[in-house]
């Protein structure tokens, strides 16, 4: 291999340092750009997934479905003790499970109402509330109360209430049948984000004797993992260890093609409405399938980073090809002294590119420092709790995970981009007959 | 067998649509080991002629013999392998790779093409090369560190480094004073003396034409003096015309 050329084409590159800084420095900041975009997405998923889970209480859930005599289908798990087993059998490791039952009720004090989701988990017990939530008002003592409700600041605010005020809830019974129900205000919790203040937490036996659920029973199983990527594989060997217990189960994936905006489960879960059969029939499915969506939205920031790397990168492919046109001409004399002294045409046009190759990868490595020194900066600020961003931070920052796969293939386009300007003018000085480069007269 | 001939050749340059006759059917041979000028005024044709010797500019129509080897027709990628191997080129203007230093300079034909020497004998070459033209302390310097008469002397080490045949030497001394000039063409002549290449100057230079064993000289593309060792050369395109008929 002949490195001289190599070697010309990279010092040629230090003769103009401030046009080569320019070049590289343009080349830089539009890969600094679309880094950040990619590091975003890259963590976008994770963030909001990690912070759905907490909210949804579990990284990979089970639930039950059944029909009744009157043949509505509803959702209970009547009895997990085969559940439990499959759990420990399937040889996989979990942090924390969570019970929970829910119904969509009005809740009312005096003249005033709101609609809201009722999530009735163990609260005495619950580590994972205890971790969570931040109460401004009332105490975790309260939480014994065998009435207690949790309400966020926002829904305390809407109906004016207090810890230990009690208020009345209007909702459905599992069957279909209207029901009320007296809860007492235990705790008011900080709003983390519009979910956060969502999110009303009542006791689980008592939800279940309004609803017409029993005692054990509850409607979804919450299984928190200590690492989110395990949810997949965590759920397939669940399912398999349950179907290995002869449980009743829906397929882990819809066999119809996805369309447009619904999401593999979401069109899953349409196609299994239709099915029937008896006894309880199980779910197994990750937090990951419940926001497919918001993977949509990564894959659209993926693709519009590409598409802003192109056409930024087309605006500097114009400067740079016409900086290496000035260049050939300044050249022009050097050029024809190679081609007398025994340099193929050929060369004297790797020549260039070579020089275009080291100014893309200057550019582009420079450009990737930036994006992460910006990442590093940005992901020290503090955001609020209540921050409307709150669901892709993590623990308050904002967090960015670039995927190295992704880096490489950004660098691959600059590298290609830069090679095709340069291929003109590369071409036009390779083809420069020798005497006529001589005789030109800078 | 001369080295170099030169068979009826014409030469023209196209000013948009006009047609300039550079060299006006030109015939000559140039003798192995001879120290050749080809002089004349400028716009005589004396660059173009030595550019079409180097096969670095193409005859519009007549032969260039080279070393035996009819040119004509030869591909740009065997014309340029053909110049590394037999040709060696001094410009007027130095025409360093200003990024290269001297020792890199000179080098520089050596890691062309596909011949490569033993590394060892490679570097002694070059020293030795260095040391010939005098910059045995400069070999790490980068041309704008040199006088012009520094960068011709590199010039020629570097003409040299491939052993060619023929060393062409488009006014040399051009751009020197007149002292430095002179250095240079003793030290070329010199070159000539030991290791018996054949240079080639076009050059007004009365200095190097008073030394030169065979003088050309031109006016307006055609050859009014043809003079070898003091010897008046008739016309060999009129001879090969008559023989050929």
């Amino acid at each position: 291999m002949n490195t001289v050329l190599p070697r010309i084409a990279a010092r040629n590159l230090l003769r103009q340092k401030k046009r080569t800084v320019l070049l590289a420095g343009a080349i830089a900041f539009g890969i600094m750009i679309v880094t950040l975009i990619n590091g975003f997405a890259g963590s976008f998923i994770k963030n909001v997934s990690e912070n759905f889970a907490y909210l949804m209480g579990g990284h990979v859930f089970v639930s039950g479905s059944e029909y009744t005599a009157s043949g509505k289908r509803i959702s209970v798990i009547r009895d997990d003790s085969v559940i439990m087993q499959a759990l420990s059998d399937s040889g996989e490791k979990w942090s924390s499970l969570q019970k929970t039952s829910e119904t969509s009720a009005t809740l009312i004090f005096e003249s005033k109402s709101i609609r809201q989701n009722l999530t009735g988990v163990d609260l005495a017990h619950s580590a994972m509330l205890k971790e969570r939530l931040a109460l401004i008002k009332g105490s975790w003592d309260n939480l014994a109360w065998p009435n207690a409700i949790i309400i966020s600041q926002s829904v305390a605010k809407k109906l004016n209430v207090l810890p230990g005020d009690t208020v009345v809830a209007q909702f459905q019974t599992i069957t279909g049948q209207n029901n009320v129900g007296e809860f007492r205000v235990a705790a008011i919790t900080v709003d983390s984000s519009f979910v956060g203040a969502m999110m009303t937490y009542v006791q689980l036996d008592y939800l279940n004797s309004l609803i017409g659920l029993g005692k054990n029973e509850y409607m979804s199983l919450g299984i928190m993992l200590e690492k989110l990527d395990r949810s997949g594989a965590f759920a397939n060997s669940l399912y398999t260890s349950m179907k290995g217990m002869g449980l009743q189960l829906f397929d882990r994936s819809t066999k119809q093609q996805e369309s447009g905006s619904t999401t593999p489960f979401q069109s899953m879960i349409r196609e299994q409405n239709n099915e029937t059969w008896t006894g309880t029939k199980y779910r197994v499915y990750t937090i990951d399938d419940v926001l497919a969506q918001a993977k949509q939205i990564v894959v659209a920031l993926d693709t519009a980073s590409v598409a802003i790397l192109i056409v930024l990168f087309a605006i500097v492919m114009i400067g740079i090809s016409n900086t290496f046109r000035m260049a050939m001409y300044e050249r022009i004399r050097e050029i024809g002294t190679m081609r007398a002294v025994g340099v193929q045409r050929t060369e004297i046009r790797s020549m260039f590119l070579y020089e275009a190759l080291f100014l893309a990868l200057a550019g582009a490595v420079a450009g990737i420092i930036l994006a992460l020194i910006a990442m590093t900066i940005a992901s020290l600020i503090n955001f609020d709790a209540q921050s409307p961003v709150f669901l892709i931070l993590k623990a308050g920052h904002l967090s960015f995970y670039l995927p190295p796969l992704r880096a490489l293939g950004n660098i691959l386009i600059i590298a290609v981009l830069t090679l095709v300007a340069v291929y003109a003018p590369a071409n036009a000085a390779a083809k420069m007959p020798p005497a006529e480069a001589l005789r030109t007269v800078k | 067998m001369p080295i170099i001939q030169l068979r009826n050749v014409k030469k023209d340059y196209f000013l948009g649509k006009v047609i300039v006759p550079a060299v006006k059917g030109v015939s000559f041979s140039i003798e192995r080991g001879d120290f050749v000028s080809i002089a004349g005024p400028s716009g005589s044709g004396k660059s173009t002629i030595l550019n079409m010797i180097g096969l670095i500019d193409i005859p519009t129509s007549g032969e260039v013999i080279i070393d035996g080897k009819n040119t004509n027709g030869l591909s740009d990628q065997e014309l340029t392998r053909f110049r590394h191997e037999v040709l060696g080129f001094i410009f007027q203007s130095f025409n360093l790779i200003p990024v290269l230093n001297v020792w890199e300079n000179i080098e520089f034909p050596l890691l062309l093409g596909n011949t490569r020497l033993p590394k060892n004998e490679w570097k002694n070459w070059i020293d030795f090369l260095i040391g010939e033209v005098g910059l045995g302390e400069w070999r790490t310097h980068k041309p704008n560190e040199l006088s012009g008469g520094q960068r011709q002397r590199v010039a020629i080490a570097r003409a040299l480094v491939t052993k060619p045949s023929i060393v062409l030497a488009d006014e040399p001394t051009a751009n020197l004073d007149s002292a430095t000039g002179e250095q240079i063409i003793d030290l070329m002549k010199k070159i000539n003396r030991e290791i018996q290449t054949t240079f080639i100057f076009s050059t007004h230079d009365a200095k190097i034409v008073n030394i030169a064993d065979h003088i050309i000289r031109l006016r307006d593309g055609a050859i009014i003096e043809n003079r070898r060792n003091g010897e008046d050369i008739i016309d060999e395109g009129a001879i090969v015309a008559s023989v050929e008929d």
